[in-house]
C-alpha cells in the first residue's frame, strides 16, 4: 500500500455491512423472482 | 398534448430556472461556484448525484428496454454498491485531506503536474462528446412527444440549463437537482400507478407475472451466462460467441458493472465535485451511500414500468411502428401495410393464447405446448416490428425504435396535467444530466488548466468571471454539437463507445497512487495512456463487450504504471498546483 493509508473502518464498518448485506439480499430476491417467473424465450 | 400540459411544463421549467439563478449569491469566489462552499448537506448530494447519473435517455430508454428485453439490464448496477463502498474506504479521504476542487488535482499531488493535465484532459474529451448527447436523445422524443421542432426542444434543454448553471454554479446544479429528481421519481410512480391500475383491472397480479415470466421479460438476475466459452473471439471471426459477448449477467454486472462504477463516481468529475461540496468526510461517504441503498430499487422501478407495459400491449394491441413520423410514411407504404396486417393477425392471437396461459391454474409451464405456441408469437410479433422497420430504414441502427414505447403510451393513455408532469420529468432528468456536465467541465478547465498552466495568480473575481465564461462556452459547445447531431442516429453510438475507453485508464490512475508507493510522474503518465491503448487494441481486435473495457482499462494501466514505477527511480510528491 502506499504511505497514505486510508483510516480504519470504525463505526463504519457496520453501514457498509448492511450495504452489502442489502445488496445480497436484493440479489437472493431477485434470483428467486427469475426461478419463479421467468421462462426463456427460444433464440 | 393539451394546453395545461404547457402550463405545467414551463411552469416547472420557470421553477427550476429560477432556483438555479437565485443561487447566484452563493456563489462570490471560486470555492463556492465549483464546491458551494463545502456546505451541502449528505442528503441534496446524494440526490444530485442519483439525478446526474438519471439522465432522460436512462428513463425513455430504460422502460423502452424493459418492453422489449425485460429486467435483465439491471444487472449492470449490481456492483454499484460494492463499489461505493470502496470508494468510501479508499477515495473519499484522500479526496476530502486535500482542499482540492477537481479530482485531477489529486493526481497532481500523488503523481505529478503532466498526470493531472492528461487526465483531466481525457475527461474533458470524453465528457464533452456525451455532453452533446444527453441533450440530443432526449430533445428527439420530447419535440416527437409535444410537436414542437427538434432543435426547439434542443435549444430549451441547452439555453436554459446553461443559463442557470452559468450564473448559481455547483450550487445552483444541485438543489435544481433535488427539486428535479423529486419530479422525476414521482412521475415514475405515477406512471407505474396508472399502468397497474389499466392492466389490473382486466387481469390479476399473479397473472400479470405469469404474462411476463412467459413472455421472457422477468429475468432481473441470469447466474448462468448464455455463453460459457472463456476465449474472446478475433474481430469478424466465425463461430460461437464467448463469454466476454454477453451483455447482462451477474457476473459482467457485478465485476464489470463494479469497476464502471468505481470509475464513473471516483474519477469522473461530474461525479467527484458532488462529494467535494459536502462539510465533512462523513457526509461525502453518506452522499455516496445514497446511491448504494436506492440506485438497484429504482432502476428495477423503471424496468418493472418496462415489463407491465408489455404486459398492456399484449393485453392492448400495440402499434406496429412507436415513432410518430414513421406511422406517417408507413401508412402510404403497401409492403409496409402488408406487414402490419400480419401483425394485426399476430398481436390478437398473442393476447388470446396469453390470457389461456393466465388461467392456468399451475401456471404457463404445466401446459408445455401451449407456452412454446405463445413464445412463438411473442418471437414473430417482434420480428414483424423489425421486419416493418427494416423497410423503412437501411441502416440497421436507425431501426430501433425502443425510446419511443414509453412516450407512445404516455401521450395515448396518461390523462392531461399528469402528462404535463411527466414531460417535465423527462426534461428534468435531462437538465439534471447536462448542468452537472458543464459545470465539471468548467472546473477543470479552469482549475485544471487557466489557473494551474496560464494564469496561477489570478484573483478569485477573474477566476470566478471565466469560471462562468467556461460554463457558458462549453453549454454552447454542447449545445451546438446537439443541434449537428441530427445528422445521423450512428454517429451517436460511436460517441457513447469512445466513453467506454477512458474510464477504466482513470480509474487504474488512481488506484495506482493508492496501492504503490513508488509511483511517481512517469509511472501515472504511462498509466493513463497503457490503459487507454489497451482497451483501443482490445476493442480493435476483440469480440468484447463495453462494461469488461473498464476492467480492462483498469488492470492495464495499473500494470503499466506499476511496471514503469519499479523499472524508474522512485517517485516524488508535488504539491497541489493552484494553491
Amino acid at each position: 500500500m502506499s504511505d497514505e493509508r486510508p483510516p480504519p473502518l470504525g463505526s463504519w464498518a457496520r453501514t457498509y455491512t448492511l450495504v452489502i448485506l442489502l445488496a445480497l439480499a436484493t440479489f437472493l430476491l431477485l434470483h428467486w423472482v427469475t426461478a419463479t417467473w421467468q421462462i426463456r424465450l427460444p433464440r | 398534448m393539451s394546453w395545461i400540459d404547457w402550463i405545467v411544463l414551463v411552469a416547472f421549467l420557470a421553477w427550476v430556472v429560477w432556483d438555479g439563478v437565485r443561487r447566484t449569491r452563493a456563489t462570490k469566489d471560486i470555492d463556492g461556484y465549483f464546491a458551494a462552499g463545502r456546505q451541502i448537506p449528505w442528503w441534496a448530494a446524494g440526490l444530485s448525484v442519483m439525478a446526474t447519473q438519471a439522465s432522460a435517455i436512462t428513463i425513455i430508454g430504460t422502460t423502452g428496454q424493459g418492453h422489449d428485453g425485460g429486467m435483465e439490464f439491471v444487472q449492470t448496477y449490481f456492483g454499484l454498491p460494492f463499489a461505493m463502498v470502496l470508494l468510501c474506504i479508499f477515495f473519499v479521504p484522500f479526496f476530502r485531506r486535500l482542499p482540492i476542487l477537481t479530482a485531477y488535482e489529486w493526481l497532481e499531488y500523488r503523481h505529478g503536474p503532466a498526470t493531472r493535465t492528461l487526465a483531466s484532459a481525457v475527461f474533458l474529451l470524453s465528457r464533452c462528446l456525451a455532453v452533446g448527447i444527453v441533450i440530443y436523445a432526449p430533445a428527439v422524443v420530447v419535440a416527437a412527444m409535444t410537436g414542437m421542432p427538434r432543435d426547439l426542444a434542443i435549444l430549451c434543454i441547452g439555453v436554459l440549463t446553461t443559463l442557470y448553471t452559468m450564473l448559481g454554479g455547483v450550487s445552483a446544479v444541485i438543489w435544481t437537482d433535488v427539486k428535479q429528481m423529486s419530479v422525476i421519481l414521482l412521475g415514475l410512480l405515477l406512471v407505474l400507478a396508472i399502468l397497474l391500475v389499466r392492466v389490473l383491472s382486466e387481469i390479476d397480479f399473479a397473472a400479470l407475472l405469469e404474462i411476463a415470466g412467459a413472455s421472457g421479460r422477468m429475468n432481473p438476475l441470469e447466474v448462468e451466462p448464455a455463453h460459457t466459452g472463456l476465449i474472446p473471439r478475433l474481430q469478424g471471426a466465425d463461430g460461437p460467441p464467448s463469454f466476454w459477448e454477453e451483455k447482462y449477467n451477474l457476473w459482467s454486472g457485478l465485476f464489470g458493472g463494479m469497476f464502471l462504477m468505481l470509475a464513473y463516481f471516483g474519477c469522473d468529475q461530474s461525479q467527484v465535485q458532488r462529494i467535494l461540496t459536502n462539510p465533512s468526510v462523513r457526509e461525502s461517504r453518506m452522499a455516496l451511500l445514497v446511491s448504494a441503498f436506492a440506485k438497484i430499487p429504482m432502476q428495477l422501478v423503471v424496468l418493472f414500468i418496462g415489463v407491465v407495459l408489455f404486459v398492456f400491449h399484449v393485453l392492448h394491441p400495440a402499434p406496429l411502428l412507436f415513432r410518430p413520423e414513421d406511422r406517417a410514411v408507413a401508412a402510404t407504404d403497401p409492403r409496409v401495410q402488408r406487414v402490419a396486417e400480419r401483425y394485426e393477425t399476430s398481436v390478437a392471437q398473442r393476447r388470446a393464447m396469453a390470457l389461456e396461459l393466465a388461467a392456468l391454474p399451475d401456471g404457463p409451464r404445466s401446459d408445455p405446448a401451449r407456452l412454446a405456441e405463445y413464445q412463438q408469437h411473442v418471437v414473430g410479433t417482434y420480428a414483424l416490428r423489425q421486419e416493418a422497420l427494416s423497410l423503412l430504414y437501411a441502416n440497421s441502427k436507425d431501426r430501433n425504435d425502443v425510446n419511443f414505447v414509453f412516450p407512445h403510451f404516455l401521450l395515448h393513455h396518461i390523462p392531461p396535467v399528469l402528462l404535463g408532469l411527466i414531460i417535465a420529468a423527462i426534461f428534468a432528468a435531462a437538465m439534471s444530466s447536462v448542468d452537472s456536465a458543464l459545470n465539471s467541465l468548467a472546473a477543470a478547465t479552469v482549475v485544471d488548466f487557466y489557473r494551474r498552466w496560464f494564469r496561477p495568480r489570478a484573483s478569485e473575481s477573474e477566476a470566478l468571471r471565466v469560471s462562468r465564461i467556461s460554463t457558458l462556452l462549453w453549454g454552447s459547445l454542447a449545445t451546438g454539437a446537439a443541434l449537428w447531431l441530427g445528422g445521423g442516429g450512428s454517429v451517436i453510438e460511436q460517441i457513447n463507445a469512445i466513453g467506454s475507453f477512458f474510464y477504466g485508464a482513470l480509474l487504474g490512475t488512481f488506484t495506482l497512487g493508492l496501492v504503490c508507493r513508488r509511483a511517481g510522474e512517469m509511472a501515472g503518465v504511462a498509466a493513463v495512456l497503457g490503459g487507454i491503448l489497451s482497451v483501443l487494441l482490445v476493442h480493435q481486435t476483440l469480440e468484447v463487450e463495453f462494461l469488461w473495457y473498464n476492467v480492462i482499462g483498469c488492470l492495464a494501466a495499473l500494470g503499466c504504471g506499476i511496471g514503469v514505477a519499479w523499472l524508474g527511480p522512485p517517485g516524488q510528491r508535488w504539491q497541489p498546483g493552484h494553491q
